[in-house]
């Protein structure tokens, strides 16, 4: 009875290592997927930055501010001697 | 009955040994004959090694706010010449929109891969993708945007590689590019994108970005200021810098014509350069200055010694002609330089001999400032053994020495601070910048040389310099061009140098328009009121309110 209990409890025992040792490959391929799925989420993102960059630098360009200050807003430049310190 | 059982029996027994067998010996073949064979297959179906290339570091202006180079994909264009489906449609597509790719195809059509055409125009891509070709394929690639173009000559441009050509993008190639990472994937045979594990074998780096001393605003600002003189004055080449004397920070250098760096290959070639460092010229009179401050250290003359200038254009020492723009009578010292007098000065110079070479080497003529920047120039200080008796009273006002603009921007900040500098383009960089702790000019000289550049913007030949709440100090210079071996007189270089101060607020500007078209106009109408208006901008820009 013992020669069977300890052959049960073998077999048991392997049977339970390797479905760890799968459920272990399982989960770090799954975590390993994700991770992937996350970099190539990073890398759509760092491009999606790195347009809106490129069009907020657009925005700054100063030829157009100042055509937009001098043209709409009716603004002029200033000479030093204008500015007064308060 | 059990005869024909045991037949049957047997037959099934031999054939299913046969069939084990022929596994068995299949087995063998692929596991042990060609065990080589079928691992080096199977390693380039689950084994890939990728190298990642890091994105380029970005340059940023001194406030780290505005860019000066970024990042941007381009779109390349490219067909399988060796795998087109439709060979007649494509060829025809390719010579209607892009004809110069015949004769590369023609050499080509054996290859595997060629490009049409890489950073293709918005209008280039979408007649690519309006005619839906399966032979065309796009394919993104990275790249370099300048949002300021004024700024092209000192960034620099990278090749269609990304890699750094030019100014600073080729000095810190290695910093902003990094180093590309090279990994291991084990992938299954079918996946193409997802992999089971990753190794890195070699490790990279990424690529750093670079903060420059360069403010973007003020660069703009002055390169307005340099458009409208050019304009004016038909000039063909124009330069603005502006230096902080005390830590030898560049905060604007403007090098104008300038290239877009977005479409460089639209640009003369010439424009390329940074001039203010790599293009050496004989400034003239501005040169004076440097005579003088030798003089004053030397004690061979005094701010009020009258010297007698001949009261004539032209005169004669040690049977040298001098010619001088206005004849002045005995006037003092100061007037001298506050005038722009050759013939006082030379008679100044004279006394001082060949220590004048030994101020200018100290000065830093003929020799490279430490910016290290590509093609920088050391300039030419005519050596005292190959000195004729002329040379003396040319070296006097800035002839037989050739600088580079730089050269002389450190020079005058070496008069603001009496400190050598170290010029910079880098801000918080390591390496040695900034103003050297030995004093090279004693404050009594310093002081001196200061009220004469005063008197020079009060009075002189640089009265449009001046400002009003602020201490100018400045020294204008004409010069002749030398061309094919002679001083053209029709063609001039014109140069105003000078430190804007206001308590504890110093910088140095230097002006520099060459060739303007105008006749008998001199540096007090052209390079003068350029500085003015430099000064007035930096002045409204760094919020220095009188």
């Amino acid at each position: 009875m013992k020669k069977n209990s300890f052959i049960t409890f073998f077999i048991t025992a392997h049977i339970i290592l390797i479905f760890l040792q799968v459920h272990k490959h399982t989960l770090f391929i799954k975590n390993s997927y994700n991770q992937q799925q996350c970099e190539k989420k990073i890398a759509l993102l760092t491009e999606k930055k790195q347009t809106l960059t490129q069009e907020l630098s657009a925005l700054k360009d100063r030829e157009n501010i100042k055509k937009y200050a001098q043209n709409k807003l009716k603004m002029r430049p200033y000479a030093l001697k204008q500015v007064k310190k308060l | 009955m059990i005869q024909n059982f045991r037949f049957r029996s047997t037959i099934i027994f031999f054939f299913f040994t046969t069939l084990y067998a022929l596994v068995g010996i299949n087995l063998y073949v692929i596991q042990i004959k060609h065990h080589d064979f079928y691992k080096k297959l199977a390693d380039q179906q689950y084994h890939v090694t990728i190298t990642q290339t890091p994105s380029r570091g970005p340059i940023f202006d001194r406030t780290g706010g505005h860019y000066l180079a970024m990042n941007k994909d381009y779109i390349a264009a490219f067909i399988l010449p060796t795998q087109l489906t439709d060979k007649k449609r494509t060829l025809h597509f390719l010579k209607k929109h892009f004809p110069h790719t015949i004769k590369r195809f023609a050499k080509n059509k054996d290859k595997h891969f060629m490009f049409i055409k890489r950073r293709l125009s918005p209008e280039e891509i979408a007649i690519i993708n309006e005619e839906k070709n399966p032979d065309i394929f796009l394919l993104s690639e990275p790249g370099r945007y300048y949002p300021l173009a004024s700024a092209s000559p000192l960034i620099g441009l990278t090749s269609i590689d990304n890699k750094g050509l030019l100014g600073i993008e080729l000095l810190y190639n290695n910093t902003l590019a990094g180093k590309p990472t090279t990994c291991h994937l084990e992938k299954d045979a079918r996946s193409g994108y997802y992999y089971f594990k990753k190794e890195t074998t070699v490790q990279g780096d990424i690529g750093h970005p670079l903060q420059l001393t360069i403010d973007a605003d003020l660069q703009f600002l002055v390169q307005e200021a340099v458009q409208q003189t050019v304009e004016k004055f038909n000039a063909k080449e124009a330069a603005v810098i502006i230096m902080n004397p005390h830590n030898g920070e560049i905060v604007t250098m403007i090098s104008y014509p300038y290239f877009d760096p977005n479409n460089a290959h639209t640009a003369s070639s010439d424009n390329f350069k940074n001039k203010i460092i790599t293009d050496a010229h004989e400034l003239g009179s501005v040169m004076k200055v440097c005579a003088a401050i030798a003089a004053l250290e030397e004690g061979v003359v005094t701010a009020d010694e009258l010297i007698d200038c001949k009261n004539s254009l032209t005169t004669q020492i040690d049977g040298r002609i001098i010619n001088t723009v206005q004849a002045h009578g005995t006037i003092p010292f100061t007037d001298v330089i506050a005038l722009s007098n050759n013939i006082g000065i030379a008679i100044v110079a004279k006394r001082l001999g060949t220590k004048l070479y030994d101020h200018y080497k100290q000065l830093g003529f003929g020799s490279k400032t430490n910016i290290k920047f590509p093609g920088e120039n050391t300039g030419y200080l005519n050596p005292v053994e190959n000195w004729s008796k002329q040379s003396i009273i040319s070296l006097s006002y800035g002839y037989e020495v050739s600088i580079t603009l730089l050269q002389l921007a450190c020079a005058f900040c070496t008069i603001a601070t009496g400190h050598k500098v170290i010029p910079t383009l880098i801000l918080n960089s390591s390496a040695p910048k900034g103003a050297d702790d030995k004093k090279l000019y004693s404050d009594a000289t310093l002081n001196t040389i200061k009220e004469i550049l005063e008197k020079t913007t009060l009075y002189g030949t640089a009265r449009r310099a001046a400002i009003r709440g602020y201490r100018v100090m400045s020294k204008t210079g004409t010069a002749n061009m030398l061309i094919d071996g002679k001083y053209n007189p029709e063609k001039n270089i014109y140069t105003c140098a000078g430190i804007v101060e206001k308590d504890t607020y110093q910088r140095v500007i230097i002006t520099f328009v060459k060739e303007a078209q105008q006749k008998d106009i001199y540096a007090s109408t052209v390079a003068v009121p350029l500085f003015e208006s430099v000064a007035e901008r930096m002045l409204i820009h760094d919020t220095i309110i009188s």
